[in-house]
């Protein structure tokens, strides 16, 4: 029940972050291709709510809780990472058509709702994976400095 | 057994005194201890009971209500809980790595990042143990960053 529970507040959180990130990404996209100045319908809205929850979904492949992380291995989490990246990219790509986002003849269209999705995907992860680069790098060098005083 | 402890003179040194009629094993056991400070892990495998040092086990997990003691190529069970060595082991060498594993910092050689803010150690035996994202904070205190 606990895990059940913790899933539901992980998959909440996704949601939340993923229609943040939607809705910025839809207001650039929208300035950029159609316009400023154009009006749009209430159904956007829902249709984006709707993308965001199918991302969630997907979001199962990722661990909610420490006890689940636990479990995978590093080369396990970054499968997970790419099967989900892919799992995004149809989600959205699949909706903009569905919803008529876009028009699939006009690549400059298609190439800027694949640019927004890498855009948002590399960032996110890119910046928390060289954080923790800088953060390995320094602990290995006072794990280094550490054996050196102890063999001392 | 009869144990008697007195208080010295203000300018005498503690002392331990065995009075006994034959030096068993047991008793040089119980000196070896004394000297040794009593750090010795009892440990278990096939029914069999062993002493190890704490410094020479890796990491501890623990697996299905039991906790293991992992050495370079050997693998222990251990009757304490985790909480229990956490308690007992130097602080100043292990650490908790994640709920169920305290790791010992000597033998890292290693760490990268793991993605979701765990990180992976490489021990110096080869294997691989992921620390946990909740416990990162306390390895990086650990080692005064």
């Amino acid at each position: 029940m606990e895990r059940w529970i913790k899933r539901l507040q992980f998959m909440l959180g996704i949601f939340v972050k993923i229609t943040t990130g939607v809705i910025v990404v839809t207001a650039v996209y929208i300035s950029v291709f159609w316009g400023i100045k154009v009006d749009v319908k209430v159904a956007l809205l829902w249709q984006i709510l709707c993308v965001s929850a199918l991302c969630t979904v997907g979001s199962i492949l990722l661990p909610a809780s420490e006890e689940e992380a636990q479990e995978i291995s590093k080369k396990g989490m970054l499968i997970r990472m790419i099967v989900y990246f892919i799992l995004v990219n149809i989600v959205v790509l699949g909706c903009g058509f569905c919803f008529q986002w876009f028009s699939p003849s006009d690549w400059k269209m298609v190439l800027g709702m694949e640019i927004s999705i890498i855009g948002v995907f590399v960032a996110v992860t890119a910046a928390s994976y060289f954080d923790d680069y800088r953060i390995a790098e320094k602990m290995n060098r006072r794990l280094k400095e550490r054996e050196k005083r102890d063999s001392e | 057994m009869k144990v008697t402890i007195l208080e010295p003179k203000p300018d005498e040194e503690d002392e331990i005194i065995i009075k006994c009629a034959n030096l068993d094993e047991n008793l040089l056991e119980l000196i070896r201890d004394l000297k040794q400070g009593s750090s010795k892990l009892n440990v278990y495998r096939n029914s069999e009971i062993f002493r190890i040092e704490p410094e020479q086990v890796y990491y501890f997990e623990s697996v299905d209500q039991k906790v293991f003691a992992y050495c370079r190529t050997d693998v222990f069970e251990i009757k304490s809980k985790l909480y229990e060595l956490e308690e007992e082991l130097p602080k100043q060498d292990f650490i908790r790595a994640a709920k169920s594993i305290i790791l010992n910092l000597n033998k890292i050689k290693s760490l990268t990042p793991a993605f979701g803010g765990r990180f992976e150690a490489l021990l110096k035996n080869g294997e691989k143990v992921i620390i946990s994202r909740q416990y990162v904070s306390v390895l990086k205190k650990k080692l005064g960053l």
